[in-house]
């Protein structure tokens, strides 16, 4: 009798050492890509292990994971193109961005009007330095002149980056100029799309963002309206 | 009797799996936004003003602070003061935000506004800010877009303090490493991970942001959040400068352009897009970092933003009435140099700046406005896509060239 419950106690002697694992925050459970993805709904590819990289926020206790998702990056890149476009509807535009803590400064002056800039305070996972500016026109129209974001650097990040580009544009087709380290389209109506692999001439004298020696190789993503052809 | 004591035992176990999956993905996927936000306001730290009387019997022990003017609330709680106690416009509040409970505290001198909500009350943080923002607004005492509040001025960071210098701590912030001086540009550091830290200084919480001083040769260290500020604000920050009359001119690069600016792709007027556009400037073609000058007298009537290609833009008043941008220089800020600063005949401006796709020579592309029109400078509705009162530059130049080198192109 005692031999045939044997397996019964196996099964309950293992539920238990997966209990206490999971209560003393186990590595055995880790891995947790299948639920993540299933949760996030991960649909751009490749799904690489940088997806399952997760560091944890000394400040907040709070799990994030170090790259962007590529969710995360298609809500930024959904953003951009909603923006590129002769009006924006400024309103809906801060809708998309409201919960990343959207800091709005308005320079307004009686001969070159009104421009908005747009930073915020909370970025999306994997992102930084959010910043957008917006300019009315005379009849009270918005449009934006430029939007820009930055992504972790990486050996892939330039192509994922790319990638999840033509995945939200859509129709960006051949690039404009394309190197190692920039590549960039034309969107309609007037605008370039560019990637960039910053390099030091870059990290200098931002009057905006911060940068040292280490953020080489950062990804940062524009939209802007055109002035040259290339 | 065995069967159901297998399917008990495994029906335990996968329970115990699942939740290890959500334990591991919920703090960041948002369980709560109490905990997201990370900021809690406790019962002993309501601002004067606020009796728990008032609160009529709610529980005071977890609440989440929201604000409309991004300053962290928990630094400013000692600025602020109970506006309105009158019961009829709290009951008003909680008939428009039930079942939530909505408490509403104004600041002395700006429109901010902090809310306290009991977040074991709300099932959707979008759902409540929505209803709240929507009360805000009917209500019609907010400049606001959406809830955002919209600050007017110039958006540059500086040390906020009102005549103090400022504590800049190293990463534990137990030891001060040096004293930022009062509206000392700062650039706050945004890392890939959160990074925000708090601790108690003179009996008070305040939470601390990594920053970067670009004066101090980008030397970084960690200051208190309620003393940085944007300029516009900074209630203690000059906002306004008059502007000389108008001087002699000069040209606006430090010496002569190594090319002709009446030519090729550099000329005013030059095919772009395949004929679809046209050049609206005259590019300077110099070198990178050089300085660019103020050709008169003037005011800065839109502080450096970006413009091209990892290039940035400066718009003047000069003293005549025309307009200027300068256009593709560097992001280094001259001395003396923002929002609506005035500037001399031959001030540095800038400096000659590069565009990041390697198509062009640093140059300094220049566009010029009679100063008749209003509005932004960059518009549709012609091939130069630009506002109607936009010039050739290429006669001034020209001009300004001749009596700053005596000679000219």
């Amino acid at each position: 009798m005692k031999i045939k419950y044997r397996w019964i106690y196996f099964i309950a002697f293992s539920c238990f050492m997966i209990g206490v694992t999971v209560l003393t925050n186990g590595k055995p459970l880790q891995d947790s890509s299948r639920l993540l993805e299933k949760n996030h709904r991960v649909s751009l590819e490749p799904k690489e292990s940088w997806q399952k990289e997760v560091t944890k926020n000394s400040s907040t206790n709070i799990r994030r994971p170090a790259v962007a998702f590529p969710e995360e990056m298609a809500k930024i890149f959904n953003a951009m193109k909603l923006a590129a476009r002769e009006s924006l509807e400024m309103d809906q535009f801060l809708r998309v961005i409201k919960k990343q803590k959207p800091v709005v400064t308005r320079q307004s002056n009686p001969y070159t009007g009104e421009m908005f800039i747009i930073r915020t305070q909370k970025p999306l996972i994997g992102s930084r330095y959010f910043h957008a500016q917006v300019f009315s026109n005379e009849e009270g129209e918005h449009f934006l002149q430029h939007m820009s974001v930055e992504f972790k650097k990486g050996e892939k990040s330039m192509d994922q980056v790319s990638t999840a580009l033509q995945s939200t544009f859509g129709t960006l087709g051949e690039p404009l100029r394309q190197t190692k380290q920039f590549r960039s389209w034309k969107v309609e109506p007037n605008y370039v799309l560019w990637v960039k692999k910053m390099d030091s001439e870059d990290l200098q004298s931002n009057p905006f963002n911060a940068y040292t020696s280490q953020d080489l190789g950062t990804i940062r993503v524009a939209l802007e309206l055109q002035v040259h052809d290339g | 009797m065995q069967k159901t004591l297998l399917f008990t035992l495994l029906f335990i176990c996968r329970a115990i799996y699942a939740q290890s999956f959500i334990d591991q993905v919920i703090p960041w996927e948002g369980k709560g936004f109490g905990k997201e936000e990370s900021c809690s306001i406790y019962k002993d730290d309501l601002p004067k003003g606020i009796s728990p009387a008032w609160i009529k019997g709610f529980e005071l022990e977890t609440f989440l602070p929201l604000s409309l003017n991004n300053q962290a609330i928990s630094l400013k709680l000692s600025q602020w003061q109970l506006a309105t106690t009158d019961d009829q416009v709290y009951k008003a509040s909680c008939e428009r935000l039930q079942p939530h409970l909505l408490i509403e505290v104004i600041p002395r001198a700006s429109d901010s506004i902090l809310i306290g909500v009991r977040v074991d009350e709300i099932a959707s943080l979008e759902a409540f800010l929505e209803e709240t923002e929507s009360a805000l607004l009917n209500r019609n005492r907010f400049k606001t877009i959406t809830g955002v509040q919209i600050m007017d001025g110039s958006s540059q960071q500086l040390v906020c303090t009102a005549s103090s210098q400022l504590n800049v701590r190293d990463e534990t912030l137990e030891k001060t490493i040096f004293q930022a001086d009062q509206f000392e540009n700062v650039l706050p550091v945004q890392s890939f991970d959160a990074e925000e830290k708090q601790t108690v200084v003179g009996g008070k919480l305040y939470t601390f942001i990594h920053v970067q001083f670009p004066e101090r040769n980008n030397q970084r260290g960690w200051v208190a959040n309620a003393f940085i500020s944007t300029a516009a604000n900074c209630p203690s920050y000059k906002k306004d400068f008059e502007p000389l009359p108008v001087g002699n001119w000069r040209f606006p690069t430090l010496k002569r352009p190594t090319h002709n600016y009446k030519s090729g792709m550099r000329r005013f007027k030059a095919r772009r897009g395949g004929g679809s556009r046209y050049h609206a400037a005259s590019d300077l073609y110099r070198v990178l970092n050089e300085e660019v000058k103020s050709v008169n007298n003037g005011k800065i009537i839109r502080d450096i933003y970006y413009f091209y290609q990892g290039t940035y833009a400066i718009e003047v008043r000069h003293s005549d009435g025309r307009i200027a941008r300068y256009g593709e220089i560097t992001g280094r800020r001259a001395a003396g140099v923002g929002m609506n600063k005035s500037l001399k005949t031959g001030q540095t401006i800038g400096y000659v700046g590069k565009v990041n796709s390697g198509c062009c020579n640093p140059m300094l592309h220049f566009e010029l406005y009679s100063g008749e029109g209003t509005g932004p400078l960059t518009q549709s509705g012609n091939k130069f896509r630009r506002r109607w009162d936009l010039q050739d530059p290429s006669r001034e130049l020209t001009n300004w060239e001749f009596q700053t080198f005596g000679e000219s192109f």
